[in-house]
């Protein structure tokens, strides 16, 4: 046995013993009992409501019946009220802030470009 | 495995002996991956099993982005971090601070290990392997005994590529260790 062994030949021992570590022999063939587990996995429905459904579809229901009976039993001098105030304050956008509709819609795009630099990343790295 | 898209397909389908050709093509791959981690040969089919049945129920949202088998790889690592609660943590503890390009020779040009004395080494380092921290053994596993490149280490293990590349490093200078060790105790009992 050579006992100086240098740098160089240890690295490529090392790479050897690496390269030629064996796999591992499978004690047995396993198919038939993973086919059987299998086979007790009931189908996934192909649709399915889940709670987070049933409470959105509440909210929403009750959130749109709230305003339907509010607008039907409103007096007619409020609603009158609300209509004004509500064309006062789409006036007073389109005269003195109309740079927003720009801005936020930029801002917006630029949010939604933004979100998809981690997919990107992720691809470019593929 | 001729033809495997196709085997996926029907499998994703629900045919079940499509399936369980996949199985049976890649249960000693997963297997072995497991073995080397938990070091344990009862638990190491359990979790193949284990693993086999989650593939199943998610085979639908197999979309091949990455090879099938690599896919299966990454459904075993995280089995094996649920079994071993400090692999996930290690691995990362790892850091990146090697060097980025590690130099690596491979053995074909001058085969080192030959004759009787130099296989007893092999056998030597091969269980120095085996008595690594899970991490490396884990990181080995992958990148030597399955051949994937460190950028697919890194993206299964969904490590940065220089943790992947510190830990093979790393798990080399162990392996340096065992050797002058071992170079210490055939100088000292000819």
């Amino acid at each position: 046995m050579d006992n100086s062994l240098t740098p160089e030949k240890q690295n490529a021992l090392i790479e050897d013993a690496l390269h030629t570590y064996p796999l591992a022999p499978l004690p047995r063939d396993i198919t038939f009992e993973v086919m059987a587990r299998i086979t007790t996995i009931p189908a996934p429905p192909t649709f399915r409501l889940t709670w987070n459904d049933f409470i959105l579809a509440t909210v929403l229901s009750i959130c749109i019946g709230a305003m339907w009976f509010s607008l039907n039993n409103l007096p007619p001098l409020l609603i009158a009220q609300i209509r004004k105030e509500s064309i006062l304050i789409y006036q007073y956008v389109l005269v003195n802030i109309r740079w927003l509709f720009p801005v936020i819609s930029f801002g917006l795009a630029a949010f939604l470009s933004a979100l998809t630099i981690p997919y990107l990343r992720q691809e470019m790295r593929k | 495995m001729d033809n495997e898209q196709a085997f996926i397909q029907r499998a994703q389908k629900g045919d079940s002996d499509a399936f369980a050709a996949l199985v049976e093509e890649h249960q000693r791959y997963i297997y072995n991956l497991a073995l080397r981690v938990l070091k344990d040969e009862d638990e190491a089919l359990d979790l193949t099993q284990e693993t086999f049945v989650r593939a199943w129920t998610a085979l639908p949202n197999f979309r091949g982005q990455s090879q099938f088998r690599t896919w299966l790889y990454r459904i075993v690592t995280n089995l094996c971090y649920n079994r071993l609660p400090n692999l996930r943590r290690s691995l990362i503890d790892l850091g990146d601070d090697v060097i980025s390009e590690i130099p690596e020779t491979h053995p074909t040009f001058d085969n080192p290990a030959r004759g009787f004395e130099s296989r007893e080494l092999r056998s030597y380092l091969h269980n120095a392997i085996e008595n690594l921290d899970e991490n490396y053994r884990l990181l080995i596993s992958l990148r030597y005994q399955n051949e994937l490149a460190y950028e697919e280490i890194a993206n299964m293990l969904n490590l940065p590529l220089g943790t992947v590349k510190t830990g093979l490093f790393r798990a080399k200078e162990q392996l340096r260790r065992a050797l002058e060790r071992y170079q210490e105790a055939s100088w000292i009992t000819p």
